[in-house]
């Protein structure tokens, strides 16, 4: 039998028990929530406590005053003590492990180099004006206090604040107009850098206004005659630029083929000492060795006789340059020419853009910067890739892979998630070739293989070389890492935005990559991280990374002799530092584009 | 009720025509044979048992879906693969999802704004303008800086409403708009969409609200295995259904 019951007045809300708020129920929740976690506990206490009193004499007796490890461990005995740091190694030796073989008197260049990254990434990691500005203030107050207590020369002191001043108060009272310094940035970092004339760095500047400039030229067009007319233009620049690659293409092959034949002389060498295995491994190596030549031949044939096909000359099968200049250049003439009266399709602006960017580097650049150099030489003293070192070289690398791989990634990811074919297909082998191969051996293609595939003569930057490779392999872990987010998107947002009326590239950006990027955040942090700390493997291909390139060198040196925890520690405790923020401005970054109140 | 409904005119002019349209998902034949036509103004309300086809059907009138055979012209364009007909054909044809599927980054304004910025180029000032107005008529003005997250289900699909509005479209597609919403907030959505069409709207709206079909509609059609069963005007349709397999259906949903 049941009452009725109705309920005349509303509770009020109470405060909980005592014994449920406190440090009195965390160490109860966390600590010694039972008998098996008490006993947890206090053995946990004990093996940290006995870790702490082990390590503990070795950092409190360090020593900062020495000019050898001799000298260091004689200083610990004199205490008393049994072990201590030799933390003068770090005191003599730092500035190697910041700078590498930068020469000593230029050390401002690579300082201000680092304020002016953090004044450009300020915009970009901030959308709060006034932590933009701070972060820029902060970073010229460092950059030039680091540059006294380097004592650098007075007027790169004074430059230096000036440019730091300017960049702070244009902070403060234009954030919007700090996005130029961003993009400027590059080209200033390269300049002080490496040096050289300061008109290199200028036209090139201007040589991708200039691309910009006449790739969006084709969307002010307005009438079909003129789209017309900037198609031909692409076209017959197309058809130029193709000639030059074709003449590049031929010398390299024929250059590759000759040393390929020439490493085929691996076998015998193998083989010769070995038993039976190390025969069976050289026949194998050279069979594979042959199978690329026969293959490149083959490729080459290839060409050969499609470009003489399209020229409908086959008696100019033998002269591949000229048929294949005209051939390739028929056909893109043709093409553009197509698009153009067809659509407004935005690829002709984009081949455009590169076409002037490749045409000015080809013909304008070199006229004018040498004409500017004679006038009026301005620039820095040259300093070459190999003098780069320790922390300056790591974060050249990763800064500079790191922003090249997110673009590549993404374009990666919605490749691989394409319904054409052949992008779908190019994405996955990609993806899958560079994560299925370790980064060493991209390293060592980069500082070996890719000569083999370079005219002869060109000298490539190694550094150059070792940033394309670590963007590439970032870019494929990237691809993945946003593929991720891609797919935890529900398919009603494409649907959303395709009813909408946004086309394809408008849905990614507006819609699909805001939301996916964000889901992603853990994961392209985590790569960039890894990235980082993989810089120091370009040890491998003989540059000097902080932590075994330079405490190599460090402990070749007689004095040095033996010492072992101490630079790594520091080296590591760098890192770490460097590695932390960026984890850190990962968990901001995502509370602050947390918007769906979850 | 019924005296606002009278006042509604269906002119000649046709605003979407089907003829004899095939579709097929893999091998599975889901829609077959459809022919149709929709006069500028028409209600209506397109009901079946579930997997009948009745999404698919209105998805592939802005080409969510790829029809495999026949035609479909929406206001004059014809529906092909050429991209640019369909760019034009969504923009002039506004879509509200079972799910909302609101853009759940950014806020009810921008969610309003964004197409009519990026999609027809209007300055933001008049997108904003455009997208309070409808806002308003939708009656959640004061939400407008809300993320889609901190509104109720039946807010949000009256903001999902508002978006397509500000495209201005010709014609309104609903796909089992008040389905996913609990049952204190399907009249707050419904009202809007009675609304919308004492406005003239043309609108195809699949729903199992019959008290919505019976209010607004000027036809209501019946799908069943992918067909087109039967159509009729609401109060012939539901008082004196024709065929079996509708008989059966009308039972099971008003059985209660």
């Amino acid at each position: 039998m049941h009452d009725s019951f109705v309920r005349t007045e509303m509770l009020a809300p109470q405060d909980p028990p005592l014994r449920e708020t406190g440090a009195v129920k965390w160490l109860r929740e966390n600590l010694f929530s039972g008998p098996l976690n008490t006993i947890l506990t206090l053995l946990g206490a004990y093996i940290v406590v006995t870790l702490v009193l082990m390590a503990f004499p070795w950092w409190w007796n360090g020593v900062w005053n020495a000019t050898s490890l001799a000298e260091c461990r004689a200083k610990v005995a004199e205490m008393g003590a049994e072990s201590g740091a030799c933390w003068a190694v770090i005191k003599a030796r730092w500035h190697q492990y910041i700078f590498g073989f930068y020469p000593m008197d230029q050390y401002w260049r690579p300082v201000l180099t680092a304020g002016l990254l953090l004044a450009a990434l300020a915009p970009v990691l901030y959308w709060n004006d006034r932590k933009g500005a701070i972060l820029t203030g902060i970073a010229g107050v460092l950059a030039v206090i680091s540059m006294l207590l380097l004592s650098s020369p007075v007027m790169a002191v004074v430059v230096s604040a000036a440019i730091m001043a300017a960049l702070f108060v244009l902070a403060r009272i234009r954030p919007r107009q700090m996005i130029w310094v961003t993009l400027a940035y590059p080209f200033a970092a390269l300049f002080l850098l490496w040096g050289g004339q300061v008109w290199t760095y200028l036209s090139a500047i201007l040589a991708v206004a200039a691309g910009i400039g006449f790739g969006l030229l084709y969307g002010k067009l307005r009438n079909d005659a003129s789209n017309l007319i900037y198609a031909i233009v692409t076209a017959i620049g197309a058809a130029f630029v193709a000639a030059a690659l074709i003449h590049y293409l031929d010398a390299v092959s024929a250059d590759f083929l000759t040393k390929l034949s020439a490493s085929n002389s691996f076998y015998p060498g193998f083989g010769s000492g070995g038993g039976m295995v190390a025969k069976t491994l050289g026949a194998l190596v050279s069979a594979v060795i042959w199978a690329i030549s026969v293959a490149v031949w083959a490729m080459v044939g290839v060409m050969r006789a499609v470009s003489g096909v399209l020229n409908l000359n086959l008696g100019m099968l033998a002269d591949f340059p000229l048929a294949g200049t005209l051939g390739l250049g028929a056909v893109l003439a043709a093409i553009g020419t197509f698009k153009a009266a067809r659509s407004r399709a935005a690829g002709i602006g984009i081949f455009g853009g590169l076409l002037a960017i490749g045409a000015y580097w080809l013909i304008v650049h070199p006229w004018l910067t040498a004409q500017l150099g004679a006038a009026i030489p301005l620039g820095l003293p040259r300093i070459n890739s190999d003098q780069f070192g320790g922390f300056v070289l790591a974060i050249v690398i990763g800064v500079t892979a790191i922003t090249a791989s997110l673009p590549l990634g993404i374009i990666l990811a919605l490749g691989r998630r394409s319904d054409m074919f052949l992008v779908k297909t190019l994405s996955v082998g990609f993806i899958e070739f560079i994560r299925g191969v370790p980064l060493i051996t991209l390293l060592f293609t980069a500082s070996l293989l890719l000569a083999y595939f370079l005219p002869p003569g060109t000298n490539f930057d190694l550094i150059l070389r070792v940033i394309i490779l670590a963007s590439l392999f970032s870019a494929a872990y990237l691809a993945e890492v946003i593929r991720g987010g891609l797919a935890a998107l529900p398919r009603g947002q494409y649907e959303a935005a395709d009813a909408l009326g946004l086309d394809y590239w408008q849905a990614q950006r507006l819609i699909i990559m805001p939301q996916a990027l964000k889901i992603s955040i853990p994961g392209i942090v985590g790569t960039f991280i890894g990235l980082f700390k993989d810089t120091t493997l370009v040890s491998f291909v003989g540059l000097l990374d902080p932590l075994r390139g330079v405490t190599q060198i460090v402990r070749a040196d007689i004095n040095w002799k033996g010492i072992y925890w101490e630079p790594y520690i520091f080296v590591g405790v760098i890192f770490f530092l460097i590695c932390f923020g960026m984890s850190r401005y990962s968990m901001y970054l995502e509370r602050k584009l947390k918007t769906d109140h979850r | 009720m019924a005296e606002a409904k009278a006042k509604l005119q269906v002119s000649d002019e046709v605003a979407i025509e089907i003829r004899n349209m095939n579709k097929w998902y893999g091998t599975f034949h889901v829609l077959r044979d459809i022919d149709m036509t929709v006069n500028r103004g028409e209600r209506i309300v397109i009901c079946g048992p579930s997997g009948s086809g009745k999404s698919t059907l209105i998805r592939c009138i802005n080409r969510l879906e790829e029809h495999q055979s026949g035609q479909i012209i929406v206001d004059g364009t014809e529906l092909t693969s050429d991209l640019k007909n369909i760019d034009k054909v969504r923009s002039e044809v506004g879509m509200v999802f079972q799910h909302f599927n609101l853009f759940p980054h950014l806020t009810i304004l921008e969610n309003c704004t964004l197409a009519p910025i990026w999609v027809r180029k209007i300055p933001k000032r008049e997108a904003e303008e455009t997208a309070m107005h409808f806002l308003r008529k939708v009656k959640i003005p004061e939400q407008a800086h809300k993320y889609p997250g901190q509104l109720s289900g039946g807010q949000q699909q009256r903001v999902a409403i508002a978006r397509s509005l500000c495209m201005k479209p010709r014609i309104m597609l609903f796909d089992e708009p008040t389905s996913a919403l609990d049952p204190e907030m399907i009249k707050e959505v419904l009202d809007t969409m009675i609304e919308l069409a004492q406005e003239g709207m043309t609108m195809l709206c699949v729903t199992h609200e019959m008290g919505f079909a019976q209010a607004v509609a000027n036809r209501v059609i019946f799908m069943d295995q992918g067909q087109i069963v039967e159509q009729n005007e609401p109060r012939e349709f539901f008082n004196n259904p024709q065929s079996e397999r509708t008989k059966l259906f009308l039972s099971q949903i008003l059985g209660h």
